[in-house]
């Protein structure tokens, strides 16, 4: 039939431009990098760029603190998006008006984010003046917020992350939620299921490709943290990896391609992560729809 | 039974909505004072403790000084004072510094108004005031050695604490610091009596309506890419969502309807495309983009940004096509329209509102982008790296960074609440 001959090229006609998008500005850009990460200035082969990293000590220091980052904040993000998730899932009154204002942080660009806390965080700021008005410290009991030690800081980082980030998981995972059925949730209560084990042994499976998808995008985004980190502290405060891209990108001369070959580093991180991530979650076993 | 029931249930009721209101409270306050700081002049905003809301007026007041000059002050909540802010005996730079601290316009008349009332007043308490000046003068001398004596006699405390065994003479010297506080106090009380005669006598108050909006001009006005910039974002922005929805869109169909080989691949390219740094193809594009000629150039940015769109934009786009039933599709079809034809008649309409959520999702996050903006222009900066470098780089005043967040955020959080009904359904409809 005429039919089926046309099913078989249609689809590649149409994801033709996409690929071909791909391969223009992104194939060839990144394969740009991985090759130039490997040559000097005189496109001579040599590794020194790679060695510049490993003998600089700020690189342990940037991937024990992207370490502890994305380990306590795509944790922490997790389980309060899930519970807000479940909570909005409940239709209550008001649902909707929480669902909105929920959905402002995720809204708002990073650098209003950055000028927001790093308003907030100054020692004359607006956390600071809240803590007065409210009477928990003095006029001269100013908290030096941005003066602590380097675990401390990097809390701060992940509390001001978290607050933009939690809205985003929590729109996926309630997206999520709001896809099972309500028949087999009320199944579930009908053979006698408490809530407890409703939402174990039904909620939850049910819900584990949105847990997926909210997960895998938080890590890999996570672990690319940098920019609320400078706008906050500056640079090579609290070091992580991309900051150190951008650090040896913008702020000294003539290590261009040391930023690349960092940039080779973290895509590697990035992917090993993802990959086992996705190995683990089971998400490659399952077949096309 | 049924009571203890209904009593449970309204404690439970309570405690959820206080929850609510908790996690609501978290999500505006932060954005509250960032809109809030964004209308403070300069004196407001560095003034401690900050208040909680910004002002609407202005109190100044003006006394005379030497060599007919006059000193000005503006009153400040936070320490219930008026801080002085110029000595000066040109108007015209009593003007614009004061605009420029409290964002208060002082007009020429009223101002001259009240330095003649001033003059006036000042010439009839002459012989009060210069007693007054005097008093304060004397008084501040004192008040200056009682202060220097104190600072040493605590220091002889330290040192004798720290040697140990003189109890008795530590006891002694504190007495005295104390006597002397006691005095201190006596004196400031006093100073603060003549300074509120002095108040009465030789100055004169008045109060001016502050410009609220005066931060958002001055940050068009002061950074002055500021406007050009802004209209350089909408440009990238909408030539993002063109090629993200056109491409990604025509993926997003095919993507609904058929089966093909790499068919996951395509739909893992969202994070595929996400593991190399943004900011690291922004490095080599730089090169790649001055090559074609597009560096610099909203096209260019709109290029790279459509790589992180086009994934996302298939998935929204593919989540909304699946929901519109193939059957209505073929139905059209049997009626004798061709395939295409079936799909601009039936499907594009239908799955129209869907597409403008996406596109509007596609705009936000092109809007938003700085770290990329950052490496991948020059002289052309689009609105995010304006902001940034405000907040950043040395002009750095954080009400004028605030009302450049403000005027950023604004558009994307309209435009996210417009699509929220369908945000849901975009997300929905992922699956990895």
């Amino acid at each position: 039939m005429k039919g089926t001959l046309e099913k078989k090229w249609i689809p590649y006609f149409l994801i033709a431009p996409t690929v071909l998008f791909y391969i223009i500005f992104w194939f060839r850009p990144v394969l740009t990098a991985v090759i130039y990460s490997f040559f000097d200035e005189k496109n001579v082969f040599t590794l020194n760029n790679y060695i510049t990293i490993f003998k600089d000590p700020f690189f342990k220091q940037a991937v024990i603190n992207t370490t502890i980052f994305v380990i306590i904040s795509v944790t922490l993000e997790f389980v309060i998006s899930l519970i807000l998730a479940l909570i909005i899932n409940k239709k209550f009154k008001g649902s909707q008006i929480l669902l909105s204002i929920a959905l402002i942080p995720m809204a708002l660009p990073a650098v209003a984010v950055g000028a927001m806390w790093s308003s907030g965080f100054a020692s004359y700021g607006w956390v600071n003046s809240i803590l007065y008005h409210l009477g928990i410290i003095g006029a001269n009991g100013k908290i030096l917020f941005l003066a602590g030690n380097d675990f401390q800081a990097l809390m701060l980082i992940i509390l001001i992350d978290a607050w933009q980030v939690i809205p985003f998981m929590m729109v996926i995972l309630l997206a999520g939620l709001q896809g099972i059925p309500k028949d087999s949730i009320e199944a579930g209560y009908i053979f006698g299921g408490t809530k407890y084990t409703v939402l174990r042994k039904i909620t939850m499976p049910m819900l584990k490709s949105s847990i997926q998808t909210a997960l895998i995008l938080r890590i890999i985004s996570a672990i690319q943290v940098w920019l609320i980190i400078v706008m906050i502290y500056g640079y090579r405060r609290i070091p992580v990896l991309l900051e150190e891209v951008v650090f040896y990108k913008e702020q000294v001369i003539g290590f261009y391609r040391v930023a690349l070959a960092y940039s080779v580093i973290v895509s590697i991180i990035v992917s090993i992560v993802s990959v086992i991530y996705l190995k683990v979650s089971g998400a490659f076993e399952k077949e096309e729809i | 039974m049924n009571r203890v029931k209904s009593h449970k249930k309204i404690l439970s009721t309570t405690l959820f909505y206080i929850v609510i209101a908790g996690i609501i409270l978290v999500i505006i306050t932060p954005i509250y004072f960032l809109a809030t700081i964004s209308l403070m002049s300069d004196q407001e905003a560095y003034d401690w403790p900050t208040r909680l809301i910004p002002s609407f007026f202005n109190h100044f007041r003006l006394e005379l000084s030497t060599d007919d000059k006059y000193v000005i002050g503006v009153y400040s909540p936070a320490k219930k004072v008026y801080v002085t802010l110029l000595e000066t005996n040109d108007f015209e730079e009593l003007q614009t510094f004061i605009r420029r601290k409290t964002n208060s316009m002082i007009k020429k008349d009223l101002f001259e108004k009240q330095l003649e009332k001033l003059r006036e007043l000042s010439e009839k308490n002459s012989v009060e005031l210069k007693r007054i000046v005097e008093k304060k003068k004397g008084l501040e001398k004192n008040l200056n050695t009682l202060n220097v004596e104190v600072g040493r006699l605590v220091e002889k405390v330290s040192m004798a604490e720290k040697l140990g065994g003189m109890e008795d003479l530590v006891e002694q010297i504190k007495n005295e610091i104390n006597k002397k506080n006691i005095e201190i106090e006596r004196i400031e009380r006093e100073l603060k009596k003549y300074e509120e005669e002095f108040d009465k006598l030789g100055t004169v108050h008045f109060t001016v309506p502050k410009k609220l909006l005066d931060n958002y001009v001055t940050f068009f006005r002061v950074t002055s890419d500021a406007f050009p910039a802004l209209i350089r974002s909408i440009e990238v922005a909408a030539l993002t969502v063109l090629i993200s929805l056109t491409i990604g869109g025509m993926a997003g169909y095919a993507f609904a309807r058929y089966t093909f080989k790499g068919k996951n691949w395509l739909k893992l390219s969202v994070l595929f495309v996400r593991m190399f740094p943004g900011i690291s193809i922004a490095m080599p594009m730089v090169v790649i983009l001055i090559n074609m000629g597009f560096y610099d150039k909203p096209i260019g940015l709109s290029l790279v940004y459509s790589v992180g769109q086009i994934g996302m934009t298939i998935w929204i786009t593919a989540s909304i096509f699946m929901g519109i039933s193939v059957e209505l599709e073929e139905a059209a079809m049997v009626f004798g329209t061709s395939r295409f034809g079936a799909f601009m008649k039936i499907t594009l309409p239908l799955a129209l509102p869907g597409l403008a959520a996406s596109a509007m999702y596609a705009f936000i996050g092109s809007w938003s982008e700085t770290a990329q903006a950052i490496v991948l222009t020059q002289f052309n900066p689009t609105f995010p790296v304006v902001v940034y470098q405000t907040l950043v780089g040395a002009k750095g005043l954080i009400n004028l960074s605030a009302a450049g967040g403000i005027s950023l955020a604004l558009p994307a959080v309209v435009f996210t609440l417009i699509i929220r009904r369908y945000i849901l359904q975009m997300w929905g409809g992922v699956r990895i």
